[in-house]
């Protein structure tokens, strides 16, 4: 056995230790990334790589607008979620005395509800002629101005992030609320003194003491937003004429409605470099500073 | 190998790991012959029929046959397709899966085995008699050229047409439409009214479809049915007029505002059900509402409801001809006839499901029309009911084709009609894009 700084065998004990999880990550991560690689060389029925898939990506109308609503998903929701979330949470955090609890748990709830009901609930809420909101434009008056959100190219795409804010807000909040309730309250009476209040102690204080909160959301808001599918899929099936679609939706159409596997392995493909760049950006731009729940870990 | 990694791969490595992955999880259970007690397991896989019908499906088949049992999974349709994807990929498909017809069909076609041999066992040598000639000509939709063998078998049958709400026809003083200007003219009415005249769930692609299919039976039947089966005629002026009529329910305000992001199902089904909706279009399934515990009365008797064929579009074209073919059905795959007896049980079950006791159970619950002709529901149900049930099936013997056999021209199909409908293509621009992927799929 070879000696290290901290004993004899120890090196290959660590080997033995993470053996199984590297044979498990390489057995469900890294082989299905390689051979989906492979497969998106292949031409759907033909034998033979090619590059056919990625050169008529470059051609096809509906991988652009996938590909641009995924990018448009990405930057709005983790911005909205992110802003929301935690300015919600500061109020809850400084300004709410009682029933804290309640009001996160309430936030919270729309997490715990299938994305099915959702998307029921909110298509009868957008509906037109019937829908919540048309009664709401009724009641002011302003029924003929009423937009048919879910069916318009220009507003589809917005209709479907606003409910999936809505939906993941309480998580943002709760988040923001942890991080806020770690910082010291030491910190927050020095600046008190010092007068920085309101707005300002908002954004020099309280903002830089949870940016490792800000950085963990981003990533994951950045992920999630790049996995959307059931959504999308439930409230318009990716219409009106693919308007909505995204590159999740237009690959479960392209593989398991259109039966082209191939093809769909390279959108696959093209979402995963997508996510790859985002994380690879995100952890240089915070250099690995990031927790669940905030705090001050680096 | 590579079937293995086509689904595996694109199930894990990107981000839609978690959706693809929850599908492939489902645990196939052993398609051989368990001879647990001397009991043989067949597994059945399905989107449809709904869990509590299979499940009393099954306990009738396994009362007939005590020395079978069977393994069921039904799940919501997205799931089973990933699900069957990942099985066929691992080779642990089940015995029985539930099929549509053409390309759900024709993608495990190399999984399924030739079920004309077996057909002509259970049911004789004129079994061919016994289905409906355009359901068993779906159930070959996409063979191809010189391949007669069928891979599936329907259980159940539908026909498409428009249903409408008689009460508030009746209220209003409006008859069923003979014309595609009495059709408008009754929905303005409807929506006048405050009921909403004509549902159309646009969002959802084989609604769309269906509805295109309907107006281009007036139009041109003959190209329809060529294109449909792949020989595409999508640029046929019958079929430009027919995408035009289309866009004429969204701007002469017969479909509801906002259709085109609207759901058949759920939402307009429901808003029917609940007497909301002057006219929809539906077809045979809604029978089945009429055994449904929660239905209003006027559901459940169907008194309330009724049907008719989409009316001429315009002077001189003639009301939609029947149209239909298959619901459901079921294939029997490879891994069944690995085992004698496994392969000997999956027949038994596979003869119950479509004309057994299996059949008579959907049935009994109107789930759709039985594909197997001379069965007939055994429950009391009122001259109405019958009437609507008869005339179905009476249609359903000469109803014309309603699928697509392609899914990717079916796919392009409804989103060019969607872009029809929302005004940003023209009728004509949008059926050369369907020729133009028809053609190349022909040629791929």
């Amino acid at each position: 056995m070879q000696a290290t700084p901290y004993g004899h065998g120890t090196k290959w004990r660590g080997w033995i230790y993470a053996g199984p999880s590297l044979i498990l990550f390489a057995l469900f991560m890294v082989f299905p990334i390689v051979e989906n690689v492979v497969d998106s060389l292949y031409r759907n029925g033909v034998p033979g790589l090619t590059l056919f898939n990625y050169r008529a990506m470059l051609h096809d109308v509906t991988f652009g607008i996938a590909l641009k609503n995924s990018l448009l998903w990405l930057v709005l929701t983790t911005v909205v979620q992110m802003a929301i979330g935690f300015f919600v949470a500061v109020l809850l955090e400084s300004r709410i005395r009682w029933g804290r609890g309640l009001y996160r748990t309430l936030l919270f709830l729309p997490m715990a509800i299938t994305p099915t009901v959702i998307a029921i609930v909110f298509s009868n809420i957008y509906a037109p002629d019937y829908g919540l909101l048309f009664g709401v434009f009724k009641l002011l008056g302003i029924a003929s101005r009423f937009p048919a959100l879910l069916a318009s190219a220009r507003t589809v795409t917005y209709a479907i992030i606003v409910v999936n804010v809505w939906q993941w807000i309480g998580f943002y909040v709760l988040m923001y609320s942890v991080g806020i309730a770690n910082i010291s309250p030491e910190v927050l009476d020095a600046a008190k003194v010092d007068g920085v209040v309101g707005w300002r102690r908002i954004w020099y204080i309280i903002s830089p003491m949870v940016r490792s909160t800000h950085m963990s959301l981003m990533i994951l808001g950045a992920i999630q937003a790049l996995q959307q599918f059931p959504l999308i899929y439930l409230m318009t099936e990716g219409g009106p004429a693919n308007s909505s679609q995204v590159l999740g939706s237009y690959i479960f159409q392209t593989g398991f409605l259109e039966s082209n596997m191939n093809y769909a392995s390279a959108v696959s493909i093209v979402l995963l470099v997508l996510a790859l760049i985002v994380a690879g950006v995100q952890l240089l731009v915070t250099r690995g500073n990031f927790a669940i729940g905030g705090g001050t870990r680096s | 190998m590579i079937r293995i990694s086509k689904v595996l791969s694109l199930s894990l490595a990107c981000s839609t790991v978690a959706l693809l992955a929850a599908g492939c999880g489902n645990s196939t259970t052993s398609n051989q012959a368990s001879a647990n007690h001397s009991k043989v397991t067949v597994t059945v896989w399905s989107w449809t029929p709904v869990s509590s019908t299979m499940n009393a499906i099954v306990a009738k088949i396994e009362q007939k046959y005590p020395n079978i049992h069977i393994q069921t999974n039904i799940e919501p349709n997205s799931d089973y397709l990933i699900a069957l994807k990942s099985a066929a990929a691992s080779g642990s498909l089940p015995d029985i899966i539930g099929l549509s017809a053409g390309s759900v069909t024709q993608e495990y076609r190399p999984d399924l085995q030739p079920l004309n041999t077996i057909a002509q066992k259970l049911w004789g040598p004129g079994w061919k008699q016994d289905f409906p000639s355009a359901a068993l000509s779906q159930a070959m939709l996409g063979n191809p050229a010189g391949n007669t063998s069928t891979y599936m078998l329907p259980q159940e049958v539908e026909v498409i047409n428009i249903w409408y709400n008689r009460q508030i026809f009746q209220q209003l003083h409006l008859t069923p439409p003979t014309s595609f200007a009495q059709l408008a003219s009754d929905a303005h009415a409807i929506q006048k009214a405050g009921y909403i005249g004509f549902y159309e769930g646009a969002a959802q692609s084989d609604f769309v479809q269906w509805m295109y299919m309907q107006i281009a039976a007036q139009t041109d039947l003959r190209g329809l049915e060529a294109s449909a089966r792949g020989v595409p005629e999508w640029t046929q002026p019958g079929m430009i007029k027919a995408a035009n009529y289309w866009k004429d329910f969204f701007t002469d305000g017969v479909f509801q505002a906002g259709a085109l992001g609207d759901q058949q199902y759920p939402t307009g089904a429901n808003l029917f059900a609940a007497g909301r909706v002057g006219m929809m279009s539906l077809g045979s399934w809604w029978l089945q509402e009429s055994q449904m515990s929660t239905s209003p009365q006027g559901l459940k008797t169907m008194q309330d409801y009724g049907t008719f064929f989409l009316p001429p579009m315009a002077p001189g074209l003639k009301a939609t001809p029947p149209m239909g073919g298959v619901d459901f059905g079921w294939g029997m795959t490879q891994n069944s006839a690995k085992s004698l007896a496994v392969q000997k049980a999956t027949e038994e079950v596979f003869k119950q499901l479509i004309s057994g006791v299996g059949e008579q159970t959907s049935l009994n619950q109107m789930n759709d029309l039985p594909a197997f002709k001379g069965m007939t529901p055994t429950i009391s149900l009122n001259s109405h009911i019958l009437s609507l049930y008869h005339n179905y099936l009476a249609e359903i013997q000469v109803a014309h084709n309603h699928e697509i056999g392609n899914p990717t021209v079916a796919q392009a199909l409804v989103s060019n009609l969607q872009s029809v409908a929302a005004g940003t293509e023209s009728a004509a621009a949008a059926m050369q894009a369907v020729q133009k992927i028809a053609v190349a799929q022909e040629n791929s």
